[in-house]
Protein backbone atom coordinates (compact mmCIF):
# COMPACT_ATOMS: atom_id res chain seq x y z
CA UNK A 1 0.00 0.00 0.00
CA UNK A 2 2.97 2.62 0.70
CA UNK A 3 4.88 1.67 -2.26
CA UNK A 4 2.03 3.44 -4.88
CA UNK A 5 2.04 6.41 -2.25
CA UNK A 6 5.68 6.64 -2.43
CA UNK A 7 5.97 6.62 -6.49
CA UNK A 8 3.24 9.42 -6.75
CA UNK A 9 4.81 11.34 -4.07
CA UNK A 10 7.73 11.20 -6.16
CA UNK A 11 5.98 12.36 -9.24
CA UNK A 12 3.89 15.20 -8.47
CA UNK A 13 5.12 17.54 -5.49
CA UNK A 14 2.85 17.98 -2.87
CA UNK A 15 1.58 21.80 -4.47
CA UNK A 16 -2.17 20.33 -3.73
CA UNK A 17 -3.82 21.99 -0.85
CA UNK A 18 -4.33 18.95 1.30
CA UNK A 19 -1.61 17.80 0.79
CA UNK A 20 0.59 15.91 3.62
CA UNK A 21 3.93 16.99 4.11
CA UNK A 22 6.46 14.31 3.53
CA UNK A 23 7.86 13.08 7.62
CA UNK A 24 11.77 14.28 6.07
CA UNK A 25 10.09 18.15 5.76
CA UNK A 26 8.10 17.29 8.96
CA UNK A 27 11.61 16.64 11.08
CA UNK A 28 13.66 18.99 9.14
CA UNK A 29 11.40 22.36 9.79
CA UNK A 30 10.27 21.13 13.14
CA UNK A 31 6.76 21.15 12.89
CA UNK A 32 3.94 20.31 15.67
CA UNK A 33 0.72 19.28 14.50
CA UNK A 34 -1.18 21.44 16.38
CA UNK A 35 0.22 25.09 15.33
CA UNK A 36 -0.19 26.98 12.30
CA UNK A 37 2.84 27.52 10.36
CA UNK A 38 3.32 30.28 7.31
CA UNK A 39 6.10 29.28 5.23
CA UNK A 40 7.27 31.95 3.51
CA UNK A 41 10.18 30.46 0.25
CA UNK A 42 12.82 33.36 -0.69
CA UNK A 43 15.95 33.84 -2.08
CA UNK A 44 18.40 36.89 -2.15
CA UNK A 45 18.12 37.35 -5.90
CA UNK A 46 14.08 37.95 -5.37
CA UNK A 47 13.41 41.33 -5.37
CA UNK A 48 9.84 40.97 -4.43
CA UNK A 49 10.92 38.56 -1.32
CA UNK A 50 12.38 41.53 -0.38
CA UNK A 51 9.88 43.84 0.41
CA UNK A 52 7.93 40.95 1.68
CA UNK A 53 10.35 39.68 4.51
CA UNK A 54 9.47 43.37 6.47
CA UNK A 55 5.77 42.83 6.20
CA UNK A 56 6.42 39.61 7.40
CA UNK A 57 8.71 40.38 10.17
CA UNK A 58 6.08 43.37 11.66
CA UNK A 59 3.63 40.82 11.70
CA UNK A 60 5.28 38.21 13.72
CA UNK A 61 5.35 41.28 16.72
CA UNK A 62 2.27 40.81 16.48
CA UNK A 63 1.54 37.05 16.40
CA UNK A 64 0.25 34.75 18.89
CA UNK A 65 3.14 32.31 19.07
CA UNK A 66 1.59 29.53 20.69
CA UNK A 67 -0.55 29.23 17.71
CA UNK A 68 1.11 30.67 14.53
CA UNK A 69 4.97 30.67 13.61
CA UNK A 70 6.33 31.93 10.51
CA UNK A 71 9.45 30.52 8.82
CA UNK A 72 11.35 31.07 6.02
CA UNK A 73 12.85 29.07 3.50
CA UNK A 74 16.19 30.47 1.84
CA UNK A 75 15.93 29.12 -1.58
CA UNK A 76 19.60 30.56 -1.89
CA UNK A 77 21.79 27.85 -3.38
CA UNK A 78 25.07 29.36 -2.44
CA UNK A 79 24.89 29.35 1.08
CA UNK A 80 26.90 32.28 1.97
CA UNK A 81 24.62 34.37 -0.68
CA UNK A 82 21.95 33.51 2.07
CA UNK A 83 23.51 33.86 4.96
CA UNK A 84 24.93 36.95 4.28
CA UNK A 85 21.37 38.28 2.74
CA UNK A 86 19.48 37.36 5.76
CA UNK A 87 22.31 39.46 8.30
CA UNK A 88 21.77 42.17 6.37
CA UNK A 89 17.50 42.23 6.95
CA UNK A 90 18.21 40.74 10.92
CA UNK A 91 20.69 43.23 11.14
CA UNK A 92 17.64 46.23 10.15
CA UNK A 93 15.32 44.35 12.49
CA UNK A 94 13.31 42.87 9.21
CA UNK A 95 13.62 39.11 9.59
CA UNK A 96 12.79 38.33 12.99
CA UNK A 97 11.68 34.57 12.13
CA UNK A 98 13.56 31.40 11.69
CA UNK A 99 15.38 30.87 8.70
CA UNK A 100 16.26 27.19 7.23
CA UNK A 101 18.73 27.31 4.81
CA UNK A 102 17.49 25.31 1.49
CA UNK A 103 20.63 25.33 -0.20
CA UNK A 104 20.07 21.99 -2.03
CA UNK A 105 16.77 23.06 -2.82
CA UNK A 106 14.93 19.79 -1.45
CA UNK A 107 12.45 21.55 0.36
CA UNK A 108 11.01 24.02 -2.25
CA UNK A 109 11.25 21.61 -4.50
CA UNK A 110 8.78 19.55 -2.86
CA UNK A 111 6.28 22.35 -2.10
CA UNK A 112 6.71 23.36 -5.83
CA UNK A 113 5.57 26.84 -5.81
CA UNK A 114 5.06 28.61 -9.52
CA UNK A 115 6.76 31.51 -8.87
CA UNK A 116 8.28 33.32 -6.02
CA UNK A 117 7.53 34.78 -3.40
CA UNK A 118 5.67 32.07 -2.30
CA UNK A 119 3.79 31.65 1.00
CA UNK A 120 1.94 28.31 2.27
CA UNK A 121 0.24 27.73 5.43
CA UNK A 122 0.51 24.38 6.80
CA UNK A 123 -1.77 23.19 9.30
CA UNK A 124 -1.56 19.20 10.91
CA UNK A 125 1.46 18.73 8.63
CA UNK A 126 -0.44 19.49 5.86
CA UNK A 127 -0.86 22.53 3.59
CA UNK A 128 -4.31 23.85 3.96
CA UNK A 129 -3.32 27.46 1.93
CA UNK A 130 -0.93 29.31 -0.10
CA UNK A 131 -0.66 32.54 -1.53
CA UNK A 132 1.70 33.12 -4.69
CA UNK A 133 3.54 36.02 -6.12
CA UNK A 134 4.56 39.18 -4.74
CA UNK A 135 1.36 41.24 -2.87
CA UNK A 136 1.96 44.77 -2.09
CA UNK A 137 -0.09 44.43 1.76
CA UNK A 138 0.75 40.88 2.39
CA UNK A 139 0.84 40.79 6.15
CA UNK A 140 -3.25 41.93 6.28
CA UNK A 141 -3.39 39.01 3.69
CA UNK A 142 -2.06 36.93 5.91
CA UNK A 143 -3.04 37.89 9.17
CA UNK A 144 -6.58 37.91 7.38
CA UNK A 145 -5.82 33.83 6.13
CA UNK A 146 -4.93 32.79 9.80
CA UNK A 147 -8.31 33.97 11.18
CA UNK A 148 -9.64 31.73 9.07
CA UNK A 149 -7.58 28.55 10.18
CA UNK B 1 17.90 3.89 -47.58
CA UNK B 2 18.23 7.73 -48.12
CA UNK B 3 15.25 8.54 -46.41
CA UNK B 4 15.71 6.08 -43.85
CA UNK B 5 19.19 7.56 -43.08
CA UNK B 6 17.78 11.05 -43.09
CA UNK B 7 14.80 10.02 -40.72
CA UNK B 8 16.91 8.37 -38.51
CA UNK B 9 19.07 11.65 -38.36
CA UNK B 10 15.90 13.84 -37.80
CA UNK B 11 14.76 11.41 -34.79
CA UNK B 12 18.46 11.97 -33.27
CA UNK B 13 18.70 15.44 -33.55
CA UNK B 14 14.84 16.34 -32.07
CA UNK B 15 15.68 13.32 -29.45
CA UNK B 16 17.92 16.31 -27.80
CA UNK B 17 15.07 18.17 -27.65
CA UNK B 18 13.68 15.69 -24.93
CA UNK B 19 16.10 16.35 -22.90
CA UNK B 20 15.08 20.27 -22.39
CA UNK B 21 14.27 21.21 -18.90
CA UNK B 22 12.26 24.03 -17.60
CA UNK B 23 14.07 26.58 -15.32
CA UNK B 24 12.43 26.45 -12.00
CA UNK B 25 11.09 29.25 -9.79
CA UNK B 26 13.75 28.68 -7.63
CA UNK B 27 16.27 28.35 -10.10
CA UNK B 28 16.35 31.87 -11.80
CA UNK B 29 19.39 33.32 -9.79
CA UNK B 30 21.54 33.34 -12.35
CA UNK B 31 18.41 34.90 -15.04
CA UNK B 32 18.11 37.46 -11.82
CA UNK B 33 22.21 38.52 -12.15
CA UNK B 34 22.34 42.49 -13.27
CA UNK B 35 24.83 41.17 -16.06
CA UNK B 36 21.99 39.40 -17.73
CA UNK B 37 19.87 42.60 -17.53
CA UNK B 38 19.14 44.38 -21.27
CA UNK B 39 21.18 47.21 -18.89
CA UNK B 40 24.11 45.10 -18.22
CA UNK B 41 26.42 45.55 -15.48
CA UNK B 42 27.04 49.42 -16.23
CA UNK B 43 23.41 51.20 -15.47
CA UNK B 44 25.16 54.26 -16.33
CA UNK B 45 26.49 53.74 -19.74
CA UNK B 46 23.23 51.80 -20.91
CA UNK B 47 21.77 55.14 -19.79
CA UNK B 48 24.17 57.04 -22.24
CA UNK B 49 23.24 54.58 -24.90
CA UNK B 50 19.68 55.24 -24.87
CA UNK B 51 20.31 58.89 -24.76
CA UNK B 52 22.08 58.51 -27.60
CA UNK B 53 19.40 56.22 -29.42
CA UNK B 54 16.93 58.86 -28.40
CA UNK B 55 18.89 61.95 -30.16
CA UNK B 56 19.15 60.06 -33.03
CA UNK B 57 15.61 58.55 -33.72
CA UNK B 58 13.30 60.54 -31.63
CA UNK B 59 11.69 57.58 -30.15
CA UNK B 60 12.55 55.87 -26.37
CA UNK B 61 11.33 53.02 -24.33
CA UNK B 62 10.46 49.31 -25.14
CA UNK B 63 14.20 48.35 -24.47
CA UNK B 64 13.54 46.24 -21.30
CA UNK B 65 11.11 44.42 -19.30
CA UNK B 66 10.25 44.78 -15.46
CA UNK B 67 10.99 42.34 -12.63
CA UNK B 68 13.98 41.23 -11.22
CA UNK B 69 14.25 37.69 -12.47
CA UNK B 70 11.82 35.59 -10.33
CA UNK B 71 8.98 35.47 -12.53
CA UNK B 72 6.89 37.18 -10.08
CA UNK B 73 6.46 40.99 -11.42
Amino acid sequence: MRLPILILSLIFPVFVLGGGLPASIVKRLHLQPKKVYVIDFFASWCVSCKKEIPQLARLNRSLDHHRYTIIGIDADRKRSDGVKFQAALRKKGALNFRVVNDTGNGIIRTFGPPGMPALYFVKNNAIVGKIIGARSHVASLVRRRLKGL
Amino acid sequence: MTRLLMLSTLMFLLGGCGMIQDVKPWEKDQLAKETLTPAGSDTNLHAFRKHLYFSKEASKGGGGVAGGGCGCN
